[in-house]
């Protein structure tokens, strides 16, 4: 959001933080805003990001007060009081969230004063302003996050609350956004449940109400990337007095990952042993797989490690820390494009993840408002260097297979919007780290004959 | 009453053409009835639904266009979602000879303070960043809800622009608030198309200009005109700025239903007499397609060449149609798409042997643009009850869980969904592979390949069950038209209502 003009953006707008909502079971958006707000805010971070749709409340029926000129003109509060009564009439829902956009936002709509008429009914109603002028869908996540955990979990909170010495509410992985989101919440609470603790996830099925409703109840709150969701578990600590382990990356691979479960080990005091025994028995298994794909590796050719990263800020620092530390390869350039809020803050934590680094080579991360930038970076640099022994690698969107044409690079596409379908499939710790690989070696096609082309000429 | 072109935006398709996005209450031929002298009232819904909106369309349109930039006056999420067609729409291009550079769309970024002190600076700065990052042959400026309720005067800059760079540069008018109808963000990008691109003809051309969605170049389209010594040319997809300086040579303008081309084959009619065909559409069955091949020869002076061929290809075609129809005949369908498939789609059923048992349309235009009125007049002869929504799928699932047809119909904006939820199975008919004789196998073949593979949503429906209350579930209401509502008192507690609906 700025004073930049955007092209190719990575991010949706605040309104698009709805699909926060729909991940959580049970809980309905209300939207007051235009007819095509929702199709719009579907269409980047769910079809064109993992194909995903929406699940039990459906597109097309999702409730909205779709205004019009006369609305903008005479207001349409009682429009939105109508839909919200309605909605509650015809839908089964433990919660329902009052999603804002930029109409609604520029004419200035009291929100606030209707939700507040439906104060005490069941089910709850809850507000998060996010117009699109004022945010994109990460600020939209953060608001919807807190007004659902507001509705759900602070009417059953109390100061005298049970603690579950093992129950670790995760944060870090925006539903949607990241399309690997539910495979790698599933990841997560796997692991931890092997090395003694008890994940508790909202997202996702079977989870919803319940799930919320025991935010509070959590030992302590774990955050997995760099800065998104930091601003609500800080929030949560408030509130309900959690305290919280901000890992400021998202663990992939058996270096990294074993980095984590040291960090986990030492601030939750797990078994030791156990943890080890983990972490041995997962580093013996992924290098089983690698080994077995040694032969492939090196048959004939030799793979590329330049890399070029146009990703979210979980991934710039996640792949950035599992291909040079684990691999060894040699990134070019990366750039995070997910628009942090606290530019400087989050630069900072860039620079202390990339000092773990096992090189001698100097990388950055860049953060960059408009991705087109980005993109003309790459191609400035690739004009730049000749990489002669090898292809370079875009990982990125699916905005840039263009771009890793123009430059004859390998093309992954990781980041959101990412354009196929993606069901449980996640680049979380040890496995996380295979699937990772497998993305990017099944995308090298014809690798020998290109190098042996580029040798002739 | 003409349209008027030379206004910076276009009129909305409530005001132009009386459109209505809600009705219960009769079967096709009294919809059509009513609706002639512009006196048929839009029905209110008790609660809408996110579907789509005229920007939406609009700068799809607009960014299909071969080397165009869209410049979105908004904010950015107003035009995040184009990516997720790129390499479908990229590869159909390619699929089709045709070529098409992926949406090339820049947006302003509106932020918060920007709402407050405007920014059409931003624009200026955009237009700049696309013709040294693109090189385009053309620019487009749209609206968005928020450049148009703080009042920004794109039309004044556009002209201000024009004259500082040698591509012409186009505004279009789509803010999605304008209108109920998201086909008026069609007509407003074939209203910015005409008023940047399309050139007074120099010679007339044996060329039959036909408006469709993607443009798939098809080889029954062109097999057709080329039998009458006619030639397609395709518009909008994929379209380049000089394709658009021929559109006017045209002997006539037609397209693949009554929503996509009017707008634009209205303006060529008005203003460069290109008869624009608006009666008879290719896709809906052999005797549409014979009627709007008939209507194209007559203009093209070449009808007995034309029954000629007609004639022939029945006789290839007819005995695998009559086949199919045997294997189909009696299963039921629910038709839900915008109101010219639905029509037409409907007839092709038909011809196929299948009871359309209902057709839930997304806006009825009572009238085309140019106003024919019997234009409308052959929807007499189809009869099956209708209803009109904007897309609003609550609907579709109780009119499936009415009727529980065999299939269910559509192409887009999410029916197929709720069929899976009751076991239903669903086909998407779409575009140009309905056309003619060849299109209506093409469908039987989908519709047996649908119906008789149903396991998956057999299995499926045990796993679906949208989140609806149980009120809304038992209603026999299957509209939310609140006026029938409240006549028929259908749903508990009406006590209130009546109230919410009087607010």
């Amino acid at each position: 959001m700025g004073t930049n003009c955007v092209e190719k953006t990575r991010v949706g707008c605040a309104i698009a933080g709805m699909f926060t909502a729909i991940a959580i079971d049970g809980v309905l958006p209300v939207f007051h805003g235009g007819a095509g707000c929702i199709g719009m805010a579907e269409g980047f971070i769910g079809s064109a990001n993992g194909r995903q749709g929406m699940v039990d409340y459906f597109n097309g029926a999702i409730p909205s007060t779709n205004l019009i000129e006369s609305d903008v003109v005479f207001g349409a509060e009682k429009k939105l009081e109508k839909t919200i009564r309605t909605a509650k009439k015809f839908f089964d829902t433990d919660l329902i969230t009052v999603i804002s956009g930029c109409a609604s936002g520029i004419i200035g709509e009291d929100v606030e004063s209707v939700v507040s008429n439906f104060e005490g009914t069941q089910p709850p109603v809850v507000f998060a302003d996010t117009p699109g002028f004022a945010g994109n869908n990460i600020f939209g996540h953060e608001r919807v996050l807190d007004a659902i955990i507001d509705g759900l979990a602070t009417p059953v909170y109390n100061e005298g609350v049970e603690i579950n010495p093992k129950q670790v509410n995760v944060f870090g992985i925006i539903p949607y956004y990241d399309p690997y989101w539910l495979g790698t919440y599933d990841a997560i609470e796997a692991l931890l449940a092997e090395v003694g603790l008890e994940a508790n996830v909202i997202y996702g099925p079977g989870k919803g109400k319940a799930a919320v409703e025991k935010i509070p109840q959590a030992a302590f709150n774990l955050v997995l990337s760099p800065w998104w969701d930091v601003a609500s578990v800080k929030k949560l600590e408030e509130k309900y007095k959690t305290p919280y382990l901000h890992y400021p990356n998202f663990p992939i691979g058996p270096t990294e990952t074993k980095r984590f479960l040291k960090v986990l080990t030492e601030y939750a005091h797990l078994d030791e042993a156990v943890v080890d025994a983990y972490i041995k028995k997962k580093d013996e298994r992924f290098y089983y797989y690698i080994k077995r794909s040694i032969d492939w590796m090196y048959g004939g050719k030799n793979l590329p490690q330049n890399f070029y990263a146009l990703v979210n800020s979980n991934l710039a620092v996640g792949i950035t820390k599992f291909l040079v530390n684990d691999f060894g390869y040699g990134p070019q350039l990366v750039f995070a494009l997910d628009e942090p809020t606290d530019e400087v803050g989050v630069a900072k934590i860039f620079k202390e993840q990339l000092s773990e680094l096992e090189t001698d080579q100097e990388i950055k991360i860049e953060i960059v408002p408009d991705p087109a930038d980005a993109m003309q970076k790459v191609r400035d640099h690739k004009k730049l260097h000749s990489f002669r022994a090898s292809q370079t690698i875009v990982f990125g969107s699916n905005w840039d297979k263009e771009l890793a044409q123009e430059t004859g690079s390998i093309f992954v596409p990781i980041s959101a919007p990412v354009s196929k379908v993606i069901y449980a499939r996640n680049y979380f710790g040890y496995d996380g780290g295979l699937t990772f690989l497998e993305d990017y070696y099944n995308s090298v096609e014809n690798i020998g004959q290109r190098i042996r082309e580029k040798e002739v000429s | 009453m003409a349209n008027n072109y030379k206004l910076s935006e276009s009129g909305v398709r409530e005001l132009r053409l009386g459109t209505i996005v809600g009705y219960e209450g009769g079967n096709v031929d009294e919809l059509a009835k009513s609706g002639c002298d512009g006196d048929l009232k839009n029905q209110k819904h008790c609660l809408s639904a996110g579907t789509s909106c005229g920007h939406l369309v609009g700068v799809s349109q607009l960014a299909l266009l071969k080397n165009s930039v869209v410049i979105d006056h908004g904010p950015s999420g107003c035009s995040s979602c184009f990516v997720g067609g790129k390499d479908d729409l990229k590869g159909l291009a390619k699929a089709f000879g045709r070529e098409y550079q992926g949406p090339q769309i820049i947006s302003t970024n509106l932020d918060e303070s920007d709402t407050v002190f405007g920014a059409v600076d931003k624009i200026k700065t955009a237009v700049k960043l696309a013709y040294e990052r693109h090189n385009p042959d053309v620019i487009f400026i749209t609206a968005t809800c928020t450049s148009a309720i703080i009042g920004e005067d794109i039309d004044g800059i556009v002209a201000e622009l024009n004259d500082q760079y040698p591509i012409p540069i186009g505004y279009c008018s789509c803010a999605g608030m304008r209108s109920q109808v998201w086909a008026s963000g069609f007509d407003a990008a074939a209203h910015a198309i005409a008023k940047t691109l399309v050139k007074p003809p120099k010679e007339k051309r044996r060329t039959v200009n036909f408006i469709d969605f993607y443009c798939q170049t098809s080889e029954v389209v062109t097999r057709y005109l080329n039998a009458i010594d006619l030639e397609p040319l395709y518009l909008n997809s994929y379209c380049s700025v000089e394709d658009y300086e021929h559109v006017g040579e045209s002997i006539a303008t037609t397209g693949l239903c009554t929503v996509l081309p009017s707008y634009l084959a209205t303006y060529l009619e008005q203003e460069y007499d290109v008869p624009y065909l608006k009666t008879h559409f290719g896709i809906g069955g052999s005797q549409e397609f014979e009627r709007w091949y008939l209507e194209i020869a007559e203009i093209a002076g070449k009808v007995p060449e034309a029954e000629a061929f007609l004639k022939e290809q029945n006789a290839i075609f007819r005995p695998r149609i009559n086949e199919l129809r045997a294997r189909l005949e009696g299963k039921t369908a629910l038709v839900v798409f915008g109101p010219g498939f639905t029509f037409d789609v409907a007839r092709l059923l038909d011809e196929l042997g299948i009871k359309v048992v209902h057709g839930a349309t997304f806006h009825y235009d009572p009238k085309t643009d140019g106003a024919r009125k019997e234009s409308m007049s052959h929807y007499d002869e189809l009869d099956f009850p209708v209803t009109v929504s904007e897309g609003l799928q609550y609907e579709t699932y109780k009119l499936l869980q009415k009727y529980q047809p065999d299939i269910l119909v559509a192409k887009n904006h999410g029916p197929q969904a709720f069929a899976s939820s009751f076991g239903v199975p669903s086909v998407c008919l779409s575009g140009l592979q309905l056309f003619g004789y060849d299109g209506v196998i093409h469908a039987a073949n989908l519709l047996l390949e649908k119906l008789e593979g149903v396991n998956f949503v057999k299995k499926l429906s045990a796993h679906m069950s949208p989140r609806f209350s149980q009120e809304f579930i038992d209603s026999d209401d299957y509209t939310l038209i609140e006026e029938v509502k409240v006549k028929k008192n259908k749903y508990k507690g009406t006590k209130t209502d009546a109230n919410e609906i009087a607010v």
